[in-house]
Protein backbone atom coordinates (compact mmCIF):
# COMPACT_ATOMS: atom_id res chain seq x y z
CA UNK A 1 0.00 0.00 0.00
CA UNK A 2 1.88 3.35 -1.08
CA UNK A 3 2.01 5.17 2.28
CA UNK A 4 0.36 8.16 0.45
CA UNK A 5 -2.89 6.26 -0.22
CA UNK A 6 -5.13 7.46 2.42
CA UNK A 7 -4.29 11.02 1.19
CA UNK A 8 -4.64 10.79 -2.39
CA UNK A 9 -8.60 8.82 -1.34
CA UNK A 10 -9.07 11.75 0.28
CA UNK A 11 -8.14 14.23 -2.67
CA UNK A 12 -10.44 12.14 -5.01
CA UNK A 13 -13.35 12.43 -2.23
CA UNK A 14 -15.58 14.99 -2.80
CA UNK A 15 -19.55 15.48 -1.76
CA UNK A 16 -22.26 14.37 -3.55
CA UNK A 17 -23.77 16.84 -5.78
CA UNK A 18 -27.40 15.80 -6.65
CA UNK A 19 -28.99 12.94 -4.73
CA UNK A 20 -28.93 11.67 -0.76
CA UNK A 21 -28.51 15.81 0.52
CA UNK A 22 -29.11 13.41 4.19
CA UNK A 23 -25.59 11.41 3.79
CA UNK A 24 -25.15 12.32 7.18
CA UNK A 25 -22.33 14.82 5.39
CA UNK A 26 -20.33 12.10 4.09
CA UNK A 27 -18.07 12.59 1.00
CA UNK A 28 -17.89 9.85 -2.14
CA UNK A 29 -15.68 8.66 -4.95
CA UNK A 30 -16.37 7.81 -8.20
CA UNK A 31 -16.00 4.35 -10.03
CA UNK A 32 -14.05 6.81 -12.25
CA UNK A 33 -11.62 7.67 -9.77
CA UNK A 34 -11.07 4.45 -8.42
CA UNK A 35 -10.21 3.23 -11.32
CA UNK A 36 -7.71 5.57 -12.22
CA UNK A 37 -5.91 5.44 -8.80
CA UNK A 38 -6.20 1.72 -8.84
CA UNK A 39 -4.32 2.10 -12.17
CA UNK A 40 -1.85 4.49 -10.73
CA UNK A 41 -1.00 2.71 -7.39
CA UNK A 42 -1.00 -0.79 -9.14
CA UNK A 43 -4.04 -1.94 -6.27
CA UNK A 44 -6.75 -3.64 -6.98
CA UNK A 45 -10.29 -1.39 -7.42
CA UNK A 46 -11.62 -3.32 -4.47
CA UNK A 47 -9.53 -2.78 -1.99
CA UNK A 48 -9.20 0.95 -2.72
CA UNK A 49 -13.19 0.82 -2.55
CA UNK A 50 -12.49 -1.01 1.11
CA UNK A 51 -10.18 1.64 2.40
CA UNK A 52 -12.09 4.62 1.35
CA UNK A 53 -15.04 2.99 3.32
CA UNK A 54 -13.02 2.36 6.14
CA UNK A 55 -12.18 6.33 5.61
CA UNK A 56 -15.80 7.23 5.44
CA UNK A 57 -15.40 8.05 2.01
CA UNK A 58 -18.74 6.25 0.24
CA UNK A 59 -17.74 4.97 -3.34
CA UNK A 60 -20.79 6.81 -5.05
CA UNK A 61 -21.73 3.76 -6.71
CA UNK A 62 -22.98 2.29 -3.37
CA UNK A 63 -24.58 5.89 -1.98
CA UNK A 64 -27.90 5.07 -2.30
CA UNK A 65 -27.53 1.84 -0.72
CA UNK A 66 -27.18 4.17 2.92
CA UNK A 67 -28.15 4.37 5.42
CA UNK A 68 -30.17 1.22 4.87
CA UNK A 69 -26.84 -0.07 4.66
CA UNK A 70 -23.94 1.29 6.91
CA UNK A 71 -20.51 1.72 6.13
CA UNK A 72 -19.20 -1.32 7.85
CA UNK A 73 -22.44 -3.04 6.16
CA UNK A 74 -20.76 -2.36 2.95
CA UNK A 75 -17.27 -3.45 3.94
CA UNK A 76 -18.83 -6.18 5.07
CA UNK A 77 -20.18 -7.54 2.03
CA UNK A 78 -17.53 -6.67 -0.33
CA UNK A 79 -15.27 -9.16 1.73
CA UNK A 80 -18.58 -11.31 1.04
CA UNK A 81 -18.89 -14.47 -1.08
CA UNK A 82 -21.89 -16.13 -1.98
CA UNK A 83 -21.91 -18.64 -4.79
CA UNK A 84 -25.50 -18.66 -7.02
CA UNK A 85 -25.92 -22.27 -8.42
CA UNK A 86 -28.18 -22.04 -11.73
CA UNK A 87 -28.35 -18.75 -14.01
CA UNK A 88 -31.55 -19.01 -14.95
CA UNK A 89 -35.01 -17.04 -13.86
CA UNK A 90 -33.76 -16.85 -10.15
CA UNK A 91 -30.04 -17.06 -10.75
CA UNK A 92 -29.53 -14.09 -13.19
CA UNK A 93 -31.55 -11.72 -11.13
CA UNK A 94 -29.56 -12.69 -8.32
CA UNK A 95 -26.45 -12.54 -9.78
CA UNK A 96 -27.39 -8.75 -11.10
CA UNK A 97 -29.12 -7.92 -6.96
CA UNK A 98 -25.93 -9.09 -5.61
CA UNK A 99 -23.03 -7.57 -7.60
CA UNK A 100 -25.18 -3.92 -7.49
CA UNK A 101 -25.56 -4.54 -4.10
CA UNK A 102 -21.79 -4.64 -4.14
CA UNK A 103 -21.07 -8.37 -3.08
CA UNK A 104 -17.01 -8.85 -2.94
CA UNK A 105 -16.87 -12.77 -4.90
CA UNK A 106 -19.55 -14.54 -6.64
CA UNK A 107 -19.15 -18.24 -8.01
CA UNK A 108 -22.03 -18.43 -10.76
CA UNK A 109 -23.01 -21.98 -12.12
CA UNK A 110 -24.64 -23.25 -14.58
CA UNK A 111 -24.06 -25.71 -17.69
CA UNK A 112 -26.78 -24.07 -19.74
CA UNK A 113 -26.61 -21.85 -22.86
CA UNK A 114 -29.37 -19.57 -23.50
CA UNK A 115 -32.28 -20.76 -25.61
CA UNK A 116 -35.62 -19.14 -27.51
CA UNK A 117 -37.50 -19.76 -24.37
CA UNK A 118 -35.38 -18.49 -21.75
CA UNK A 119 -36.43 -15.06 -22.95
CA UNK A 120 -39.54 -14.29 -21.21
CA UNK A 121 -38.10 -14.35 -17.87
CA UNK A 122 -34.17 -14.47 -17.76
CA UNK A 123 -33.38 -11.36 -17.18
CA UNK A 124 -29.85 -11.99 -18.72
CA UNK A 125 -30.89 -13.47 -22.09
CA UNK A 126 -31.27 -11.60 -25.04
CA UNK A 127 -31.84 -12.44 -28.96
CA UNK A 128 -28.20 -11.16 -29.06
CA UNK A 129 -26.78 -13.94 -26.32
CA UNK A 130 -28.96 -16.78 -27.50
CA UNK A 131 -26.43 -19.95 -28.02
CA UNK A 132 -24.14 -18.55 -25.45
CA UNK A 133 -22.73 -19.93 -22.09
CA UNK A 134 -25.03 -18.64 -19.31
CA UNK A 135 -21.65 -18.89 -16.62
CA UNK A 136 -19.94 -16.43 -19.59
CA UNK A 137 -22.79 -13.96 -19.85
CA UNK A 138 -23.33 -13.86 -16.30
CA UNK A 139 -19.85 -13.12 -15.91
CA UNK A 140 -19.44 -10.29 -18.13
CA UNK A 141 -22.56 -8.52 -16.94
CA UNK A 142 -21.23 -8.75 -13.58
CA UNK A 143 -17.76 -7.30 -14.81
CA UNK A 144 -19.87 -4.92 -16.61
CA UNK A 145 -21.48 -3.47 -13.34
CA UNK A 146 -18.67 -3.58 -11.16
CA UNK A 147 -15.71 -4.74 -12.47
CA UNK A 148 -13.96 -4.73 -9.07
CA UNK A 149 -15.64 -7.64 -7.96
CA UNK A 150 -14.21 -11.23 -7.94
CA UNK A 151 -15.95 -13.54 -9.92
CA UNK A 152 -15.49 -17.10 -10.63
CA UNK A 153 -17.29 -18.91 -13.67
CA UNK A 154 -17.86 -22.68 -13.52
CA UNK A 155 -20.35 -23.68 -17.46
CA UNK A 156 -20.51 -27.03 -16.61
CA UNK A 157 -23.22 -29.07 -14.50
CA UNK A 158 -23.30 -29.16 -10.72
CA UNK A 159 -22.52 -32.89 -9.17
CA UNK A 160 -21.84 -34.69 -6.32
CA UNK A 161 -18.22 -34.81 -7.33
CA UNK A 162 -17.57 -31.14 -8.10
CA UNK A 163 -19.88 -29.36 -5.46
CA UNK A 164 -17.92 -29.10 -2.81
CA UNK A 165 -14.93 -27.90 -5.18
CA UNK A 166 -17.85 -25.25 -7.03
CA UNK A 167 -18.63 -23.40 -3.50
CA UNK A 168 -15.74 -23.55 -1.36
CA UNK A 169 -14.94 -20.33 0.50
CA UNK A 170 -18.61 -19.43 0.09
CA UNK A 171 -20.50 -17.66 2.89
CA UNK A 172 -23.53 -18.38 1.52
CA UNK A 173 -24.94 -20.89 -0.84
CA UNK A 174 -27.71 -19.80 -3.01
CA UNK A 175 -30.14 -22.46 -4.90
CA UNK A 176 -31.67 -20.78 -7.85
CA UNK A 177 -31.30 -24.53 -9.69
CA UNK A 178 -34.92 -25.94 -11.69
CA UNK A 179 -33.41 -29.53 -10.93
CA UNK A 180 -34.95 -30.73 -7.50
CA UNK A 181 -32.40 -33.83 -7.12
CA UNK A 182 -29.88 -31.31 -7.66
CA UNK A 183 -30.89 -28.71 -5.04
CA UNK A 184 -30.99 -31.41 -2.47
CA UNK A 185 -27.41 -32.03 -3.45
CA UNK A 186 -26.88 -28.73 -2.49
CA UNK A 187 -28.30 -28.65 0.47
CA UNK A 188 -26.78 -31.45 1.81
CA UNK A 189 -23.21 -29.91 0.61
CA UNK A 190 -23.88 -26.94 2.76
CA UNK A 191 -25.21 -28.46 6.05
CA UNK A 192 -22.43 -30.71 5.62
CA UNK A 193 -20.18 -27.50 4.84
CA UNK A 194 -21.90 -25.59 7.48
CA UNK A 195 -23.08 -22.60 5.56
CA UNK A 196 -26.42 -21.00 4.98
CA UNK A 197 -28.50 -21.92 2.03
CA UNK A 198 -30.92 -20.05 0.46
CA UNK A 199 -33.23 -21.58 -1.35
CA UNK A 200 -36.27 -20.32 -3.78
CA UNK A 201 -38.75 -22.31 -6.45
CA UNK A 202 -40.98 -20.54 -9.63
CA UNK A 203 -43.92 -21.65 -11.66
CA UNK A 204 -46.42 -20.34 -13.26
CA UNK A 205 -47.41 -17.57 -10.86
CA UNK A 206 -46.59 -19.11 -7.69
CA UNK A 207 -43.43 -19.50 -5.48
CA UNK A 208 -41.15 -20.39 -2.64
CA UNK A 209 -38.66 -19.06 -0.80
CA UNK A 210 -36.74 -20.45 2.44
CA UNK A 211 -33.54 -19.70 3.94
CA UNK A 212 -32.21 -22.73 5.86
CA UNK A 213 -29.09 -22.84 8.34
CA UNK A 214 -27.34 -26.09 9.21
CA UNK A 215 -29.90 -28.40 11.24
CA UNK A 216 -32.87 -26.74 10.24
CA UNK A 217 -36.16 -28.15 8.22
CA UNK A 218 -35.34 -28.26 4.81
CA UNK A 219 -36.41 -28.64 1.24
CA UNK A 220 -37.74 -32.52 2.63
CA UNK A 221 -40.90 -30.39 3.99
CA UNK A 222 -41.71 -29.53 0.42
CA UNK A 223 -40.30 -32.12 -2.05
CA UNK A 224 -40.57 -35.75 0.40
CA UNK A 225 -37.56 -38.22 1.05
CA UNK A 226 -34.92 -36.77 -1.41
CA UNK A 227 -34.58 -40.39 -2.88
CA UNK A 228 -37.92 -40.45 -4.18
CA UNK A 229 -37.89 -36.74 -5.12
CA UNK A 230 -39.56 -36.23 -8.91
CA UNK A 231 -36.90 -34.17 -11.24
CA UNK A 232 -39.30 -30.97 -11.92
CA UNK A 233 -42.07 -29.81 -10.87
CA UNK A 234 -45.71 -27.98 -11.73
CA UNK A 235 -43.72 -25.76 -13.46
CA UNK A 236 -43.30 -28.09 -16.71
CA UNK A 237 -46.75 -27.90 -17.08
CA UNK A 238 -47.79 -23.85 -16.12
CA UNK A 239 -44.07 -22.28 -17.36
CA UNK A 240 -42.91 -19.67 -15.14
CA UNK A 241 -43.69 -15.79 -15.76
CA UNK A 242 -41.12 -13.16 -15.76
CA UNK A 243 -43.00 -11.36 -12.65
CA UNK A 244 -42.89 -14.16 -10.58
CA UNK A 245 -39.19 -15.24 -11.34
CA UNK A 246 -38.26 -11.97 -10.81
CA UNK A 247 -39.82 -10.97 -7.93
CA UNK A 248 -39.01 -14.19 -6.25
CA UNK A 249 -35.40 -13.28 -7.31
CA UNK A 250 -35.21 -10.41 -5.70
CA UNK A 251 -36.35 -11.96 -2.27
CA UNK A 252 -33.78 -14.32 -2.55
CA UNK A 253 -31.46 -11.81 -3.20
CA UNK A 254 -32.90 -10.04 -0.22
CA UNK A 255 -32.18 -12.88 2.05
CA UNK A 256 -29.04 -13.51 0.99
CA UNK A 257 -27.58 -9.45 2.13
CA UNK A 258 -29.57 -10.03 4.94
CA UNK A 259 -27.90 -13.62 5.90
CA UNK A 260 -24.71 -12.23 4.87
CA UNK A 261 -25.18 -8.94 6.95
CA UNK A 262 -26.54 -10.95 9.55
CA UNK A 263 -29.58 -8.30 9.85
CA UNK A 264 -33.02 -8.43 9.70
CA UNK A 265 -35.08 -11.25 10.19
CA UNK A 266 -34.81 -14.55 7.47
CA UNK A 267 -37.46 -16.75 6.15
CA UNK A 268 -36.06 -19.13 8.94
CA UNK A 269 -37.70 -22.47 10.45
CA UNK A 270 -40.20 -21.01 8.08
CA UNK A 271 -41.08 -20.95 4.44
CA UNK A 272 -42.73 -17.72 2.35
CA UNK A 273 -45.38 -19.23 -0.35
CA UNK A 274 -46.10 -16.78 -2.35
CA UNK A 275 -49.23 -16.66 -4.97
CA UNK A 276 -49.41 -13.20 -7.19
CA UNK A 277 -52.82 -14.87 -8.81
CA UNK A 278 -54.33 -14.43 -5.23
CA UNK A 279 -51.86 -11.39 -3.96
CA UNK A 280 -51.06 -13.64 -1.40
CA UNK A 281 -47.95 -14.11 0.75
CA UNK A 282 -48.20 -16.27 3.68
CA UNK A 283 -45.45 -16.94 5.99
CA UNK A 284 -45.76 -20.56 7.06
CA UNK A 285 -43.96 -22.15 9.68
CA UNK A 286 -41.80 -25.63 9.74
CA UNK A 287 -41.45 -27.91 12.09
CA UNK B 1 -67.97 -29.44 11.69
CA UNK B 2 -66.82 -26.78 10.13
CA UNK B 3 -62.97 -25.89 8.65
CA UNK B 4 -61.90 -22.89 6.83
CA UNK B 5 -59.67 -24.09 2.91
CA UNK B 6 -57.24 -21.89 1.18
CA UNK B 7 -56.14 -23.44 -1.53
CA UNK B 8 -53.15 -21.77 -3.90
CA UNK B 9 -51.88 -21.94 -7.78
CA UNK B 10 -53.07 -24.93 -9.83
CA UNK B 11 -54.95 -25.93 -6.70
CA UNK B 12 -57.53 -22.55 -7.16
CA UNK B 13 -59.89 -24.74 -9.22
CA UNK B 14 -61.02 -27.15 -6.72
CA UNK B 15 -62.02 -24.24 -3.98
CA UNK B 16 -65.32 -25.11 -2.52
CA UNK B 17 -67.44 -22.17 -2.72
CA UNK B 18 -68.16 -22.42 1.04
CA UNK B 19 -64.01 -22.53 1.22
CA UNK B 20 -64.45 -19.86 4.22
CA UNK B 21 -66.61 -23.11 6.73
CA UNK B 22 -66.67 -26.11 4.75
CA UNK B 23 -68.14 -28.95 6.66
CA UNK B 24 -66.61 -32.22 7.38
CA UNK B 25 -67.52 -34.68 9.40
CA UNK B 26 -66.64 -34.70 13.36
CA UNK B 27 -62.59 -35.71 13.58
CA UNK B 28 -61.90 -36.11 9.82
CA UNK B 29 -58.53 -36.48 8.44
CA UNK B 30 -56.51 -34.09 6.35
CA UNK B 31 -56.74 -37.19 3.31
CA UNK B 32 -60.94 -36.97 3.86
CA UNK B 33 -60.78 -33.24 2.71
CA UNK B 34 -57.99 -34.05 -0.31
CA UNK B 35 -60.84 -36.57 -1.29
CA UNK B 36 -63.74 -33.83 -0.56
CA UNK B 37 -62.51 -31.39 -2.63
CA UNK B 38 -61.64 -33.75 -5.34
CA UNK B 39 -57.99 -32.77 -5.38
CA UNK B 40 -56.85 -35.74 -8.15
CA UNK B 41 -54.48 -38.33 -6.38
CA UNK B 42 -51.71 -37.87 -8.57
CA UNK B 43 -51.13 -34.20 -7.41
CA UNK B 44 -51.60 -35.60 -3.50
CA UNK B 45 -47.44 -36.48 -3.23
CA UNK B 46 -46.98 -32.97 -4.09
CA UNK B 47 -49.33 -31.31 -1.71
CA UNK B 48 -47.83 -28.65 1.30
CA UNK B 49 -50.45 -28.38 3.88
CA UNK B 50 -50.68 -25.72 6.15
CA UNK B 51 -53.11 -26.26 9.15
CA UNK B 52 -53.49 -23.12 11.51
CA UNK B 53 -49.72 -21.51 9.91
CA UNK B 54 -48.27 -24.87 11.00
CA UNK B 55 -47.24 -27.58 7.72
CA UNK B 56 -48.65 -31.17 8.58
CA UNK B 57 -46.82 -33.82 6.32
CA UNK B 58 -49.20 -37.04 7.43
CA UNK B 59 -52.38 -36.57 5.53
CA UNK B 60 -53.60 -38.58 8.58
CA UNK B 61 -54.07 -36.39 10.57
CA UNK B 62 -57.49 -35.61 11.98
CA UNK B 63 -58.91 -32.01 11.26
CA UNK B 64 -60.49 -30.30 14.42
CA UNK B 65 -63.71 -27.29 14.04
CA UNK B 66 -62.70 -23.96 12.87
CA UNK B 67 -59.30 -25.44 12.10
CA UNK B 68 -57.46 -23.24 8.93
CA UNK B 69 -56.35 -25.52 6.12
CA UNK B 70 -54.29 -23.72 3.01
CA UNK B 71 -52.66 -25.97 0.35
CA UNK B 72 -49.98 -24.95 -1.61
CA UNK B 73 -48.18 -27.50 -4.30
CA UNK B 74 -44.51 -28.18 -4.05
CA UNK B 75 -43.07 -26.15 -7.11
CA UNK B 76 -38.81 -26.95 -8.53
CA UNK B 77 -38.42 -24.31 -12.01
CA UNK B 78 -35.67 -22.12 -11.50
Amino acid sequence: MPPDLDERIRRLARKPVSVCPDAAGRSVISVKDIARLSAEVGMAGKALALRALKMGIIPERYVRNMDTLSPADQVRLLKSHAAVIGLGGLGGTVTEILARAGVGTLTLVDHDSFEDHNLNRQIMSSEANLGESKADVAMKRVQEIDHFLDVHVHGGYLSEENAHVLVQGADVIVDCLDSIPARFVLQRIAGETDRPFVSAAVAGMSAHVMTIFPGDPGLEVLYGNPLDAPEKGIETVIGTLPQTAIMTAGIEGSEVIKVLLNKGRPIRGGILMIDLQENSFELMTLD
Amino acid sequence: MHVSVKLYSILVKYMPENAASYPIPEGASLSHLIRALDIPEKIHKGLVVFVNGRIVKDLDTNLADRDEVKMFIAIGGG
